[in-house]
């Protein structure tokens, strides 16, 4: 009982407070592959914690657990030994309708967005492809339109493209053009697209759960933050500015992710600093650490709780 | 080639090479050159293209003959004018919305913003 009281308090509290908390320890100098990492973490842990705090209290013999966490944390399983077998079987058998429920909304959610996303993705390469045939074989990841107006943006799904236009081209120096583009590729090679159409399902099946409801909005921003990055890193900061004041004025297709995707001004600011060049290793440690406390910190804050509550006098 | 909507473009350009209407058939020998296709996948695509209205199509026999109902140069200008019209400057484009609506029109623009301010 206490283990599934564990698990489904921090997944309460990370579904609940989640945002609140990975907002608070972002600052700005943070590396925003670092917070997509915490924001990703937190939607998996979250219900999934949840999920196995029903399964606990479903298990047969969790007794078994129980009696392990009490010769290891001596009053850990205080709260949960007097509980009658019946109310908890009841408890998990409502956890596990509530989670069938949810899930089968999800998947319908997941079903009726996924069907108008893919419409609306494929008459767009299909525009996409009509407007650029003469000058682009088919199957080419970037595309040039034949506009003056300033464009660049990225459509997702299977062999993403990047779309520019001439008159972006003719507006920026060589270095500020290649920044661009190496913005929409960080989209394509950082699976963004993917990642927002599957936490816009989550927000729109639980819009009741705040994390969920809150981690497009966020995301949103941040893999434009991530792209900038990307790009900054290997054409300088002053070339992405310069690509992000010539599209600043545009707008994105619905179904891609552009250089004028939003909060320019704070991604502007976030330019002018230089930038540091983290090792690949050091990259993947700090995203793993972080990952890691995003899950644990929960965990361990309920774990504290119980104690405190289970054992006053300890 | 990637995804319908490539494909869609891939039967258009076969259907503005010939110099004739095509069967479902005649497509599917051209576009397998490039890469092996269903009958039904080009079908389909040119069931889409004949609702989007980019083709016509008569009957021969059982089946249908395809042609392009818009020229190649058509085709790309009414694509790329599309896609500026995804790609406008949505502010401006409220702006003048805004100085457009009539006064009842304006009331309810209010009425759901102030809702939304409401409900984040």
């Amino acid at each position: 009982m206490t283990l599934a009281l564990v698990l489904i308090t921090s997944g309460l509290t990370l579904v609940a407070f989640g945002h609140q908390a990975i907002r608070r320890v972002s600052g700005s100098g943070t590396d925003p592959r670092v917070i997509i990492v915490m924001w990703l973490i937190a939607l998996a842990a979250g219900p999934g914690m949840l999920a196995a705090g029903v399964a606990v209290l479903l298990l047969p013999d969790h007794a078994g657990l129980g009696g392990l966490l009490r010769s290891a944390g001596g009053c850990l399983v205080h709260l949960g030994g007097e509980v009658m077998p019946t109310r908890e079987e009841a408890t998990g058998l409502a956890g596990l309708t509530a989670i069938v429920l949810l899930l089968a909304r999800t998947v319908v959610v997941a079903v009726r967005l996924t069907r108008v996303r893919r419409q609306r993705l494929e008459h767009h390469r299909f525009l996409v492809a009509l407007a650029t045939a003469p000058d682009h074989p088919q199957g080419a990841t970037v595309r040039m339109l034949q506009h003056s107006r300033p464009i660049a943006y990225s459509v997702g799904g299977d062999g993403g493209m990047v779309v520019v236009s001439r008159g972006l081209k003719e507006s920026l120096t060589p270095d500020a053009f290649a920044a661009a583009v190496e913005h929409e590729r960080a989209h394509l090679k950082g699976k963004h697209h993917w990642m927002l159409a599957s936490v816009d399902i989550l927000a729109a099946a639980l819009p009741i759960a705040p994390l969920l409801r809150e981690a497009p909005k966020d995301l949103r921003v941040l893999v434009e933050y991530a792209a900038d990055t990307s790009a900054a890193l290997r054409w300088g900061g002053s070339a992405v500015r310069s690509a992000l004041l010539a599209v600043a004025g545009s707008s994105v297709p619905d179904c891609a992710l552009g250089m004028a995707g939003g909060a320019i001004n704070d991604r502007l600011a976030r330019l002018q600093t230089p930038l540091r060049h983290p090792s690949p290793i050091r990259r993947h440690l700090r995203c793993s650490l972080a990952g890691a406390a995003t899950a644990l910190a929960p965990l361990l804050a309920s774990v504290a709780v119980f104690l405190l509550v289970a054992c006053p006098t300890a | 080639m990637r995804g319908l909507g490539e494909l869609e473009a891939a039967v258009m350009d076969v259907l503005w090479t010939s110099d004739q209407p095509l069967l479902v058939r005649a497509v599917l020998e051209k576009l397998t050159r490039r890469k092996p296709l269903a009958y039904t996948t080009v079908m389909t695509v040119l069931d889409n293209l004949y609702r989007k209205g980019y083709v016509q199509r008569a009957k021969s026999g059982r089946a249908f003959l395809y042609e392009p109902s818009v020229t190649r140069g058509q085709a790309a200008a009414d694509a790329i004018r599309q896609i500026l019209d995804e790609t406008a400057d949505k502010e401006t484009a409220l702006l003048l919305l805004a100085r457009s609506v009539s006064e009842p029109e304006s009331q309810a623009l209010r009425h759901g913003l102030d809702r939304r301010r409401r409900r984040p």
